[in-house]
Parts: C-alpha cells; sequence; structure tokens
C-alpha cells in the first residue's frame, strides 16, 4: 500500500472509529448518519480510486463557498437544536460535531485538514466516553489507539517526505514507479503494530497510576435506573410474575472468601426487604421507620445491636462484593442476614426488619461489600415443642386477615403430626413444595383472594403466592413469620467466579421467627424449570457478563480507594519480602559471624591482633571489589567500543597470528602489528602480502576506529584463507 | 577527528546528579506546533477527567500521556548511539565555500535512526546545514558532504553535532548533542585587485629591484673565466674580441622582493577597515608569491615571515587568519616595532597597507615605498561594508 493511501485511510479509519463509537452512545437523527455515512464513503473512494473517480469526484465537490454556507447553516442548527428541538447542550453540540466530520471528510486535502479530522475524531470519542460506560466502547478505544499511532506516525512521514523529497522516508522501500510515492514494508506495517502494543501497556499503566482526584464539579453520571418490583413499601401479590422473564442484569455477586467452586454454584439468597403487613392483596410493611446505621472508619456501616459497642472490623461472616446496577429502588441487597455494609455512601438507613436503605436510589452502579451472619435453628431450639413470643414480635409478625376458614383447617390438617414448632414449620414447608405447581401464568393481580385461589382452588403459582401462603399458614397455627423479597442467585459465571443476578431472579420467601435462634430463612418455592439455553450460547453470554463486569470493576469504577488498595498490597507484599530476606541476611550473617569468630579466635593466639586481621581482609575485599568493578567496565567499554564488523576483524587477525605460530613464526609480546609483519616478510615472503592487508585493515580498525564495510570484511576473511591455504615450504633459516 | 559518542546507558556514571547533569547538557526538548495543540488538548482532558471523575476520561488521558512518552523513549532511541567523524578541508577562506564532509554511523544493534536533521553547534549555536538522513539503518553509516561557507577569517571552531529528530509523531523535537571538538583556521577573503593599481606596484617594485646574480636570461654581468666555471656560459663574441675567456653571468630571475607591512592598529569602528586591510594583504600575497617574488611580511609587532613561491602562501595566510585587531592605544609600541623590522629590509619593494590612517605615520616609515590605505585606495576598502561583515 502506498504510504499516502496508507495515511489517508489510517485517518479515515479514526475518524470513523470515533464516529461509530459516539452513534453507539447517542441516538443520532437519520439524515444525520445517513450524511456521515455519505462521507465518509466518499473519502474512502478518494483514497482507494483516486485516479480512476478522481474526475467523478471533483464535478461533485462543492466550493469553498458552499461549504462555508453549509458551516454557517450547521451552526445556526445547533442554535436550534440547543434552544428549540432537543435543549440539551450535549446532543445540540454532538449533532454540530458531526456536521464538522463531514465537512472535514470532504474536504481532506492539506495537512491541516486531517489534524482538524484528528481533533474532531478525539472530541467526538470524548463525547462518547461522557454517554457511556458499557463495555463496547473498550474495544473502539482500542481500535482508536492503534489508528492513532499509524495516523501520527504516518502524518509525520508523510510531512518529512514533502517538506524533504530528495530523502527517502522510514521502513519504505522506493516505489517501482516513476513517482516518488513509497509503500508500506511489512517491517514497517509490524513495527508500528509493537508501537501502537507499547502505546496500549503504557495506556493501562498511566490509567492505574493516575491519582483520582475527581472533584466532580461537572460530573453527570445519570443514568437511566432500572425498573423494579417488589421492593416499595407496599406490594401486590403477584406483582413479581412480570418481570419473572426479564433478562435484564440487576447485579454481580462476588464471594471473595469463599472456597471451592461447587459451593459457589449453591444458590445465594440476596435479601432486600421484609414485610410484615398482609391484608389478603398486597404486603406492606408497617415497621418501616428508618434508623442511621453506625458508621465506622474506612466506610463501614453496621447495624447496632442495643448494648453492645460496634467493632470496628467487621463481622467475620459471608463477605459478597457487589456490583449493583442503577435501580429505582434505594434498597441494598445482600444475603441474609446482612450485618454491615462497605462501601462510598455518605449514609446508610435500616429498617426495623434489618432491611438496608441508601438515603435515596443511587443513578449510577454502586459497588460496595455486604457482611452478613447465615442464620440457623439453634439445637435446643429445634425440639421444642413451644415457645414464649416477645410482645412485640406477636403484635406484628402474627397478623392475618381475614381468611377463608378452609386454609386455617389446611394449616391445621397439614401440622397435625408435628410435635415440635420446627417440625411444624418443615411440616408446612414440604406441604408447599410437594403439593403445589410452579407456575408464572397465574392472573393474581385480577383475583379477589389470591391467597385462597394458590391454595385451595388452583394450587399453581410461583415464589410470591408459595411465600404468601406458607406465612399465613404458619401465623394460623401461631408461629412468627414474615415475608421477605429479594433474587435469588443461580446463575454462577464460571469465567468471571461470580453469580449474575437478573430481573428474573426477583424472588419471595419467608423467615421465621425463633426466639433465640433469630430469624431463619425458609424457601417453600419449588425450583423454576429451567430455560433451556443452548450451551455455546450460555458460555458466550458468560464470558460476555465477564467482560463486562471486568470492564466494571477495573475501568469504570476504578477509584482512589482501589489504587489505595493496591498501594498498601505493593507495601504489604514489599514489607513480607523485606522481612523474608532480613530473616535470611540474619542468619547468613550469624553463620558468618561465628565461622568468623572462630577463625579469628585460631589466628590471635599466634600473636596477630585482632584489628590487623580486620583491616587485611577490609582492604583484600575492597580490593576485590575494585577489580571486578573495573572488570566489569572494561568489558563494557570494550563491548561498546567496536561494531560487529570491527570484532569480525580483530578475531581475523588473531586467527592469522595462530596460523603463523602454527607455521613457527612466533608473535612476541612486545611487538607491534607492524614489526610482526615485518618480521613475516622475513620469514615468510610468500604469506606477507596476505598479512600486510590483513594487518592494515586491523590496524585501522584497532587504532584507527575507522569503520569497515561489508566488502572489505569478506576481503579481510578471504585473505585468511588464503593465508591458510599457503603451504610453508620451510623456514629461510633452515633453507640456510 | 575526536569522536563524540553520549554514553550509553551502561557506560553511565551511577550517580543520579551526574546523570542528570549529561542529561541536561546533552539531551533538550522542544515542542513543535502540533505538539503544542496535543498537549493543550491533553490538558483540557485531564481537566475534564478531574472535574467529572469519569474513568473513561481518564482513559483518554492515560492514551494521549502514553503517545507522549512514547514519543519521547522512541525519540531517544533515535539519537542514541550515533557516532561521527569530520573531515575539514585543510583550510578555508572566508565567504568562499568549502566541501565538508560528516560521516555518521548508527552503533545500535537493531533499532534504526530515523527523520535525523543534522546541526553544527559552533560557538554554542546550532547551525543548520540543511542535513536530513530520512532513515540510517542499525549498524550502518553514512557519509553526508555539505558546503561549509563562513564570513570570517579566524579559528573557526566546532564544538559538537546536534542530532534532533521529531520521529515518531512530530510532537517534539529531540536534540541530542554529541560533543567532538574541531577547528579549522579561516584565512581571510581572497578578492580580486584591480589590474592598474597592480601594474603601478608592479612597476614600483621593478623599479627598485636589486639586480642580482642567478639563474636567468637577462645579463647581469661579463667576467673573465675562472677554474670551474661552466664552460657553457662562455661569451664568445666578447672572448674573440679581448682574445680572453669571458664569461657570461645572468641575473637571478627571483630577485624581486616585496615587503608587505600591515598594520595592526585600528579602531574599533574602523575593524570592517581592518579586516578588508587583510583581505587586501592575502590577496596581494597571493599574486606577488604566485608572480615570483620573494615576500615579507610584517604583521604588526609580529616578527617578519619570508615566504616565496605559491607553495608557501599558507604559510603567510595563518598569521593573517589569527591576527588581531590593536587597540590605538598600541599604535605607538607597533610603529616603533614596525619601523625597526622595516629599516632592517634587505631591499625591494616595502609596501604598507594602513587600514587606519595615522599622520604621523608616514614619518616613521621613510622606507615605505607605497602606503595602501583607504585614503590612497578608497575605492579598494570601500567594498569593505558589503563584503566584510563586522
Amino acid at each position: 500500500m502506498r504510504l499516502d493511501q496508507a495515511f489517508r485511510l489510517s485517518s479515515i479509519l479514526l475518524a470513523a472509529t470515533s464516529f461509530a463509537s459516539l452513534a453507539l452512545a447517542i441516538v443520532l437523527p437519520q439524515w444525520l448518519l445517513t450524511l456521515a455515512g455519505v462521507a465518509f464513503a466518499m473519502a474512502l473512494l478518494r483514497t482507494n480510486h483516486a485516479s480512476l473517480i478522481s474526475g467523478l469526484l471533483l464535478h461533485l465537490r462543492f466550493s469553498a463557498l458552499t461549504w462555508n454556507v453549509f458551516l454557517l447553516l450547521a451552526f445556526v442548527g445547533f442554535w436550534i437544536d440547543l434552544l428549540l428541538v432537543s435543549q440539551e447542550l450535549l446532543p445540540a453540540g454532538i449533532h454540530f460535531l458531526v456536521m464538522l466530520l463531514v465537512n472535514k471528510l470532504s474536504n481532506l486535502d492539506q495537512r491541516r485538514d486531517f489534524l482538524h479530522l484528528y481533533a474532531i475524531s478525539l472530541i467526538a470519542l470524548l463525547a462518547s466516553a461522557a454517554l457511556t460506560t458499557q463495555v463496547w466502547y473498550a474495544p473502539f478505544f482500542l481500535v482508536y489507539l492503534v489508528a492513532g499511532v499509524w495516523t501520527l506516525l504516518l502524518y509525520h512521514l508523510v510531512k518529512e517526505r514533502d517538506e524533504y523529497p530528495g530523502d527517502q522516508p522510514t521502513g519504505i522501500d522506493e516505489a517501482p514507479s516513476p513517482s516518488s510515492l513509497a509503500h508500506i514494508t511489512s517491517r514497517f506495517f509490524w513495527t508500528t503494530n509493537a508501537m501502537a502494543a507499547g502505546a496500549f501497556g503504557l495506556t493501562v499503566l498511566f490509567f492505574f497510576s493516575i491519582p483520582r482526584i475527581g472533584v466532580g464539579f461537572f460530573q453527570n453520571n445519570h443514568r437511566e435506573s432500572l425498573r423494579t418490583t417488589g421492593f416499595t413499601e407496599q406490594v401486590d401479590l403477584g406483582a413479581i410474575g412480570p418481570v419473572k422473564q426479564d433478562p435484564s442484569i440487576v447485579m454481580r455477586v462476588e464471594l471473595p472468601d469463599a472456597v471451592g467452586d461447587e459451593s459457589r454454584r449453591e444458590p445465594l439468597y440476596l435479601r432486600g426487604v421484609a414485610y410484615n403487613q398482609y391484608n389478603g392483596k398486597s404486603w406492606s410493611n408497617s415497621l418501616s421507620h428508618r434508623r442511621m446505621l453506625t458508621e465506622l472508619p474506612q466506610g463501614t456501616f453496621t447495624l447496632r445491636t442495643p448494648g453492645i459497642k460496634p467493632s470496628a472490623a467487621p463481622a467475620r461472616g459471608l463477605r459478597q462484593e457487589i456490583l449493583l446496577e442503577p435501580l429505582d429502588t434505594a434498597v441494598l441487597f445482600g444475603a441474609p442476614l446482612p450485618v454491615s455494609v462497605k462501601g462510598n455512601f455518605l449514609s446508610v438507613q435500616s429498617d426495623l426488619m434489618g432491611s438496608l436503605h441508601l438515603p435515596f436510589p443511587s443513578h449510577t452502579r454502586i459497588q460496595y461489600t455486604a457482611y452478613s451472619l447465615p442464620v440457623t435453628v439453634i439445637s435446643t431450639e429445634a425440639r421444642a415443642t413451644a415457645f414464649l413470643y416477645p410482645e412485640f414480635v406477636v403484635q406484628q409478625y402474627l397478623q392475618v386477615p381475614a381468611v377463608d376458614a378452609r386454609v386455617i383447617d389446611l394449616a391445621r390438617r397439614v401440622t397435625q403430626p408435628a410435635t415440635s414448632v420446627s417440625e411444624t414449620v418443615r411440616l408446612i414447608h414440604t406441604h408447599l413444595l410437594t403439593n403445589y405447581r410452579y407456575n408464572l401464568d397465574v392472573p393474581s393481580l385480577q383475583s379477589a383472594h389470591p391467597l385462597e385461589d394458590f391454595l385451595l382452588t388452583r394450587k399453581t403459582g410461583y415464589c410470591e403466592h408459595y411465600a404468601t401462603a406458607m406465612v399465613m399458614l404458619l401465623r394460623t397455627v401461631g408461629i412468627p413469620a414474615r415475608l421477605v423479597t429479594g433474587f435469588l442467585a443461580t446463575e454462577w459465571n464460571e469465567f468471571g467466579h461470580y453469580y449474575t443476578v437478573r430481573q428474573r431472579d426477583a424472588h419471595a420467601w419467608v423467615e421465621v421467627y425463633f426466639p433465640q435462634s433469630g430469624w431463619i430463612t425458609m424457601d417453600p418455592t419449588p425450583p423454576a424449570p429451567d430455560a433451556t439455553m443452548p450451551t455455546w450460547w450460555q458460555s458466550a453470554s458468560s464470558v460476555m457478563d465477564s467482560l463486562r463486569l471486568k470492564w466494571d470493576r477495573l475501568f469504570v469504577h476504578y477509584s482512589a480507594s482501589d489504587q489505595f488498595a493496591v498501594v498498601q498490597g505493593i507495601r504489604e507484599s514489599g514489607e513480607v519480602v523485606r522481612a523474608k530476606m532480613s530473616e535470611s541476611l540474619t542468619a547468613m550473617l550469624g553463620q558468618g559471624s561465628t565461622m568468623l569468630g572462630r577463625f579469628m579466635k585460631a589466628l590471635t593466639p599466634a600473636g596477630i591482633p585482632q584489628t590487623a586481621i580486620f583491616l587485611i581482609m577490609a582492604i583484600g575485599a575492597s580490593y576485590v571489589v575494585m577489580l571486578m568493578l573495573r572488570q566489569l567496565g572494561n568489558g563494557a567499554a570494550r563491548q561498546d567500543l567496536y561494531s560487529a564488523n570491527q570484532r569480525v576483524v580483530i578475531i581475523l587477525y588473531s586467527t592469522m597470528v595462530d596460523c603463523f605460530a602454527q607455521h613457527g613464526i612466533v608473535k612476541p609480546a612486545s611487538a607491534t602489528p607492524l614489526e610482526f609483519l615485518r618480521h613475516v616478510r622475513e620469514q615468510w615472503s610468500e604469506a606477507w602480502p596476505s598479512a600486510d592487508a590483513l594487518t592494515h585493515l586491523y590496524t585501522r580498525v584497532r587504532f584507527g576506529h575507522a569503520p569497515l564495510t561489508a566488502e572489505e570484511l569478506s576481503a579481510a576473511e578471504s585473505l585468511l584463507h588464503r593465508l591458510r591455504t599457503l603451504g610453508r615450504s620451510a623456514p629461510p633459516s633452515q633453507k640456510r | 577527528m575526536a569522536l563524540g559518542d553520549p554514553p550509553s546507558l551502561s557506560m553511565l556514571p551511577n550517580t543520579l546528579q551526574t546523570c542528570v547533569r549529561w542529561l541536561s547538557r546533552n539531551r533538550a526538548i522542544r515542542l513543535t506546533t502540533e505538539g503544542t495543540r496535543f498537549l493543550l488538548l491533553t490538558l483540557a482532558v485531564g481537566i475534564a477527567a478531574v472535574n467529572t471523575g469519569n474513568n473513561l476520561f481518564y482513559l483518554l488521558l492515560a492514551m494521549m500521556l502514553s503517545l507522549i512518552v512514547l514519543s519521547g523513549l522512541l525519540s531517544e532511541q533515535c539519537v542514541r548511539r550515533l557516532e561521527f567523524h569530520r573531515h575539514l578541508p585543510e583550510y578555508l577562506f572566508a565567504n568562499e565555500p568549502a566541501t565538508v564532509t560528516l560521516w555518521i554511523a548508527n552503533r545500535k544493534s537493531r533499532v534504526p535512526s530515523v527523520s535525523l536533521h543534522l546541526f553544527d553547534v559552533v560557538a554554542g549555536q546550532d547551525l543548520d546545514r540543511g542535513i536530513h538522513l530520512s532513515h540510517l539503518a542499525p549498524q550502518s553509516s553514512m557519509l553526508i558532504s555539505y558546503p561549509l561557507l563562513v564570513r570570517r577569517r579566524g579559528q573557526y571552531r566546532f564544538d559538537g553535532v546536534r542530532v534532533i529528530t521529531p520521529f515518531p509523531f512530530g510532537l517534539f523535537h529531540k536534540k541530542a548533542f554529541y560533543p567532538f571538538e574541531a577547528s579549522i583556521i579561516v584565512c581571510p577573503e581572497i578578492i580580486p585587485l584591480p589590474e592598474l593599481r597592480l601594474h603601478e606596484m608592479n612597476a614600483i617594485g621593478q623599479n627598485q629591484a636589486l639586480a642580482r646574480r642567478g639563474p636567468g636570461n637577462s645579463l647581469y654581468n661579463l667576467r673573465e673565466f675562472r677554474p670551474g666555471d661552466d664552460s657553457r656560459a662562455i661569451h664568445w663574441m666578447t672572448t674573440a674580441r679581448t682574445s680572453k675567456l669571458m664569461l657570461k653571468e645572468t641575473e637571478a630571475e627571483d630577485q624581486r622582493w616585496v615587503t608587505l607591512a600591515v598594520s595592526t592598529v585600528a579602531p574599533v569602528e574602523e575593524d570592517g577597515a581592518f579586516e578588508r586591510a587583510l583581505s587586501i594583504a592575502a590577496s596581494l600575497l597571493d599574486l606577488l608569491l604566485k608572480d615570483g617574488y620573494q615576500v615579507r611580511l610584517l604583521l604588526g609587532d609580529q616578527q617578519g615571515i619570508l615566504a616565496s613561491g605559491p607553495e608557501q602562501f599558507l604559510h603567510l595566510l595563518h598569521p593573517l587568519a589569527l591576527c588581531e585587531r590593536r587597540p590605538v592605544t598600541a599604535a605607538a609600541s607597533i610603529r616603533q616595532a614596525m619601523a625597526q623590522a622595516l629599516a632592517e629590509s634587505n631591499g625591494g619593494l616595502t609596501l604598507l597597507l594602513s587600514p587606519w590612517t595615522d599622520p604621523a605615520q608616514r614619518e616613521e616609515f621613510p622606507a615605505v615605498d607605497h602606503v595602501i590605505s583607504p585614503q590612497s585606495y578608497g575605492d579598494l576598502f570601500d567594498a569593505v561594508g558589503s563584503s566584510i561583515p563586522a
């Protein structure tokens, strides 16, 4: 490919990348997309078929005046857009930017036009970065980086070629045609790509190193939040059903402390909100009064237990790293029962049923760590036949609306065989699991008595029906229980090692109260039939989601605290290394001093004072070090003093000297090369011409540091070869 | 020629201080127009990143910074480990272009040097000779010739070579200095001297010439033949007339002597005239030596230098090239020294070249036959302003 062609192509690719990124980030009007597309196509045609359609394009080209009018109209259009159409600066500005891009693409004549195009493309990429945080930005950025390196390099070379037309630019072969245009060689191609790879490496390094000191004056992270159901103050029975088909990702959960993949594949309950009041059609929370959580150092918020001073260290339990998408609810999710959260929050609140809330919903992705303490029934309570519940619990968690008598009868009938409270709970749980069928196609919202319909008539339903039925059956037999909504994470990402939680994972379950154990999680809903998905698609989806998460974690949400953590980690590992080295050194020194002590003891009786021995040893050690350093320095200097060709000639000369030595003409150490040459002439005149030529080459290199051409080098080699083939009849002394 | 190669990293002294000193002396960076714009854009993106806290802005900022750093690293690779040799002519004349040859070698084993602009560094100034190398392959060398035009006589010192590269992106000009000193003597400019005036001087020279015996064609003397004389020189006609063997002696043709005294005294404002006087002196010497004169040059209070034949021209030019103007305050002592030297003259034409006219001068140099000064040869000195810069 010709240099000019490559330069134009890379410039257009640069602009196209930024434009595509922009078009994905914001919905551009159809006419603007078409206009830009045409401009790109024309620019490409001009690059690839310059001679073929140049005439046609010349006819199609507008005059400078037309383009000025076009720009003027675009500017007027920007103001109209800003004031009347979109009424926002960013979209109006982007539309104007695309118009500028079209203008520049159509008038790429001079070098400054290319510079303008690069500036526009950079602003477009910047605008795209302002509008999105999606993972698709990454490949566009990468392509932009590579194209940027190519473009800047080619721009420089084209400029050099134009300014110094007599010279041939780097890495480019002369074109066979009479024109002075050059071609891109494969070496140039790979070198430039290596440069781009280097630029990418440096970019990553800088990205993670630049201190995050964002003050956020003009921060605009507003994104459309995901609509959720089931986490408001009042939830109608059956409200979760419609979202059970929605695959939108709500959050991703990592369990950093869990060991083994199998354990992580277990379904994970992510508790959201609990409800205690049921009116026959909907659930509500009568204990919605919220209190602020105690903030501990490093952004940890913990639930206060009356009478206990909160500990600075988070409670040891299940740690979950949660990346929550922007939702329309302020609820913070966590495995039952969350006791503390750590994140970049101003404050965290909790209601009386242990649900965690932010003061207001976040419109950006938030990342936090939740610590939960799983609750199990203690053995004494597992066998208890009855409990004495506190008054507050009786008031709040035993409320039953006016339900059909058949429901009460069902509860008593199911629990009749039970001998303990936990047995009663188990029987109701088992009854629901075994006698009812999971079905999402249930019109509960239209039903006047959804609970009775589920339990007595239809016997099919989904999580809300199961959970509501269990709570009501338990309360009917005098066991306090409440309904909890949240998510049941079942989708384990093998590649990223985390749970992907989607809207369709919205779930409702039950918490049963045991006075000493606390609230025990029970899920009466049978597993939903698995949606069959092709394995390859599932894998691809997992990989993509894993990439998305990594992008979010590493790039979009990289923060000052992450930098601090990295620095802390490096410091800690450095300290570990230092401690280990110190230990080893101490051990070595200990051994050394013991040996030295023995040595000294052995010497001292001989009458040599210890100080003198130390002094002698120190001087000896310094001398050895000095010698080594000098040797090292000489080696380096010698290495650098001669080029490869020069070194070859020196070696050839040494070989020649050896060759003469084999024939009985030994070079004394004191003889200079020319003296030795004279000696050779006297001793073996046939060999003299070759020796003379080689010696002269050698002296030029050795003493004159003269460079050698390849021809001279090959001549030296052939001279030595000739010398070796020469047979020496007899030394003159022998002849005499 | 001295070899100037910046120390490679392995040869760098270990102390940071020395390293920094070396860098500040041998490396410099200058922004190009494109580079300034790029830096401004980087700054803008940086401000946007800090203000918004948007990590994708930080990513763009990192990309732009990486391009800047990459530019620095690659340009350093381009300008390091180069080797230079300079081949200078034996001497130069002011305002007369000469060819200088520069040999440059890339001592790197793998990395080529690209887009190199070479500058001569003279008296701390970078002088552009229009040398540009697009590509110098690793382990290769190149010979570059360029015209060198020096405006002033004197010693012309090269401090070294400055290598500048805008590679790879043209954002910066990386400058590397390779110190290797070299010097060359720049002789005064040789200017054409008007024919008429030369004839006048020649005439004076002829009149003042003292005839001497020696090889030549003109008859010098006839004398009686003595044993040992060349028999071919016997003048047969006179021998026949006088009946004695008579020998013809010829007049030596190289007998013509010229003493050129150049006054080095001139006030500061007459510096141009002084330089012009030296040019005139050099041009005169050139002509006289070519014409077969034996010349004695008296340069101020310096010892006289004798020369004959064009091959000894340089012998005379050297002191002219390095001669310095003396202030008026030193005029008396110089005059005295010159007068003394002129009094010891062994005949021949004596010319005094005086860039500055001192009324007392003529009286003090009675032996001078001809004075060349701005007053007597105004047209010769008139070209002062145009051809010899101050």
